[in-house]
């Protein structure tokens, strides 16, 4: 049964929690700006929220909340059977948003650049030589009723703005105040909430600052606003407009407006101050993140450079460039418990305390000789004499290699030569061999990183390619 | 000066650790008496020239004073090299948790044990830590390496997190971090 359009909307706003949900799915699930909801939530929402009901009120509410009902009450945009979906009315949208601060919406650039154009608009209007400017003239009636909807129009949207802006502002700080000072853990949420400080800073607080700064238009500055003029210039000068053709009356009225939109820049400007430190919070937070990804990936780089390809050596050495950034700490000592005061010194009669603690240790040490002297040196190994002989053999082999030339494989081109000129040749040998480069020139990891295998013998050894630089190039590119 | 003070100051330096400005106790932050005597500016050059006379320079980073040995400015130590490792280590396994980095820096919050395993289970840390000499467990190495030199303590909580000591040191890093990436991008510019 049809029900009257003041009581089915009387049953909307009573029932706004349940347009709200709705509202959240469409927003947040479905990331659809549009405001399209489905028929099948609508009905199983609409069913669960009169569930409780007398049977009375229970089909009294059907009544006026029915799709067909709102249809009839010119309440939806559309209504698509096939789709299953319908849309609510921008006006009946905007009125349940009112009744909820943070769901109001706030301006992006692109709706502030709409009102720029309806300003530009109005303006174009008011200058146009051809409207003659008397009352009770159509054209000059119609010109006027343009102005006020425009000027009340721009006025109206950036107050619900400010009002959304606001609203938005204290949920999220709220959301990171009550997570980041008790309990860090849910960092998911306070992470979201921050990022969305950061957003709602610089997409609507900054443009919605910047559209109602008149001063905009003498700075010059660029700012995201399309337009040759700032927006309150314009308003300035559509008033000029009016008191040029001496309308006082107008000119009184249209001064109030703009008063009233410039009056919305003290808010803004407050809700930009009262998110400055969320905002600091979330660049440090960024920050920090930033910058320990950076150290921790030259530390891991430096960590796999040196185990790849050279079997030996590699633990990283305090001296490395890695840790650079530490050096402040310089030779801190290593924490030993042995640096600890081992003598309680006495107030007084301190010397004879010393003499008898010295008394009582000499004579320890000389009853009890500190045990594990070291034994008489036993005879090297035959390994161990072997490996001394392969490191003659090398050197007296490396006297005929070029050092002076740059090789971009340096373990190949070594091998090679080894191969070559050294007899009982074995690829172990190749790696005590590379020390001898690093003496007469500078080895460096080839750029990009390529991998290369050397096969010999039984023997295979997968490494990083490395560049091979003569020391005498190297002097020259300092002495330049 | 105070010379109870005094002592125990030289015990926390002469040790490698850091002498910061706060300091728990009963599961709150309270001022440290040992940074109040060494920050005084009446006994700060009396501090500054009894270090000098026995080879240490006091220096001070953020909101923590530690000792460096004069003459040896260019030799990082060992240790030194570790806390970086570690503390960089701290600081990633917390953000790929995922969780915010404040809560290394928040007093009333802090990294959990059950954290702090998490972290020490990847194994690409582990690989890190024994590169840079750290062959316990990161639970163990965070008390030899931090907590021993008062870089991090645990609060009221049983959580772990850094003392201003560790913090200065930590934004020191990044710092350093940030004029190397730049100074790394304006020769590139010049290039």
């Amino acid at each position: 049964m049809p029900v009257r359009v003041d009581i089915t909307l009387i049953q909307v706003l009573q029932n706004k929690h349940l347009f709200f949900t709705l509202m959240d799915r469409v927003e947040r699930d479905q990331k659809n700006p549009s405001m399209e909801f489905t028929t099948s939530d609508y009905d199983k929402l609409l069913m669960q929220s009169v569930a409780g009901l007398e049977v009375v009120e229970r089909l009294k509410q059907l009544d006026a909340l029915s799709l067909d009902n709102l249809e009839h009450c010119g309440l939806l945009n559309y209504r698509d059977p096939q789709s299953g979906r319908f849309r609510l009315k921008d006006f009946v949208l905007e009125m349940l948003r009112h009744l909820d601060n943070s769901r109001l919406r706030e301006l992006s650039s692109a709706e502030l650049n709409q009102l720029m154009a309806q300003l530009e608009q109005c303006y174009k209007q008011v200058s146009n030589p051809l409207i003659p400017w008397v009352v009770g003239i159509p054209q000059f009636d119609e010109m006027l009723e343009q102005v006020y909807q425009t000027l009340h129009g721009v006025d109206s949207r950036i107050r619900s703005a400010v009002r959304a802006l606001k609203g938005q502002a204290e949920t999220l700080a709220a959301k990171v105040d009550e997570q980041a000072f008790n309990d860090l853990e849910h960092t998911d949420q306070v992470r979201e909430a921050l990022d969305s400080i950061l957003k709602i800073h610089e997409r609507y607080v900054t443009p919605t600052l910047q559209f109602l700064d008149e001063r905009l238009d003498i700075r010059r500055l660029d700012t995201e606003l399309d337009g040759s003029y700032a927006p309150m210039a314009l308003v300035r000068k559509i008033v000029e407009r009016f008191q040029q053709h001496n309308q006082t009356e107008h000119v009184a009225r249209l001064n109030r407006i703009q008063l009233h939109i410039l009056g919305n820049s003290q808010d803004v400007g407050e809700i930009a101050n009262s998110l400055e430190t969320y905002i600091k919070y979330a660049q440090d937070e960024r920050r920090r993140y930033n910058r320990t990804e950076e150290l921790f990936n030259v530390l891991k780089d430096a960590v796999q450079e040196r185990q790849t390809g050279q079997l030996r050596n590699w633990a990283l050495r305090a001296d490395d460039p890695v840790f650079n950034p530490v050096r402040i700490l310089g030779g801190l000592k290593s924490y030993n418990r042995s640096y600890n005061a081992k003598l309680n010194w006495p107030e007084s009669r301190g010397l004879a305390e010393f003499n008898e603690l010295l008394r009582v240790r000499l004579k320890n040490e000389t009853l009890h000789p500190k045990a594990g002297r070291k034994p008489v040196q036993e005879p090297p190994s035959a390994a161990e004499i072997a490996k001394r002989n392969a490191v003659s053999r090398i050197m007296e082999a490396m006297e005929g290699f070029g050092f002076d030339a740059d090789y971009q494989d340096a373990y190949r081109v070594l091998h090679e030569y080894l191969c070559a000129t050294m007899p009982g040749y074995r690829l172990n040998l190749l790696l005590d061999a590379l020390p001898f480069l690093g003496a007469k020139g500078q080895l460096q990891t080839h750029q990009p990183a390529e991998f290369s295998e050397i096969d010999h013998k039984d023997m295979r050894l997968r490494y990083r390619k490395r560049v091979y630089l003569a020391k005498r190039e190297e002097q020259a590119r300092e002495n330049q | 000066m105070d010379i109870g003070a005094s002592q125990r100051i030289y015990q926390e330096l002469i040790n490698g650790g850091v002498i910061n400005k706060k300091t728990p106790a009963d599961g709150h932050l309270v001022d440290n008496p040992l940074y109040d005597e060494l920050a005084s500016s009446d006994n700060r050059p009396h501090y500054d020239l009894l270090y000098r006379c026995i080879g240490y320079e006091l220096k001070e980073l953020g909101e923590c004073f530690f000792l460096n040995e004069i003459g040896k400015n260019e030799i990082l130590s060992d240790a030194a090299m570790k806390i970086q490792a570690i503390l960089v280590i701290l600081v990633r396994g917390t953000t790929q948790i995922p969780l915010l980095t404040s809560i290394l820096t928040e007093y009333t919050a802090g990294l959990g044990k059950e954290h702090l395993e998490r972290i020490g289970e990847n194994e690409e840390y582990q690989h890190i830590m024994r590169a840079v000499g750290l062959r316990n467990s990161f639970a163990k190495e965070l008390e030899n390496v931090l907590i021993a030199r008062k870089l991090a303590h645990w609060n009221g909580k049983e959580r772990l997190v850094l003392s201003s000591g560790g913090i200065a040191l930590l934004d020191h890093l990044h710092l350093q971090m940030e004029i190397e990436s730049s100074e790394a991008s304006v020769s590139g510019a010049s290039i």
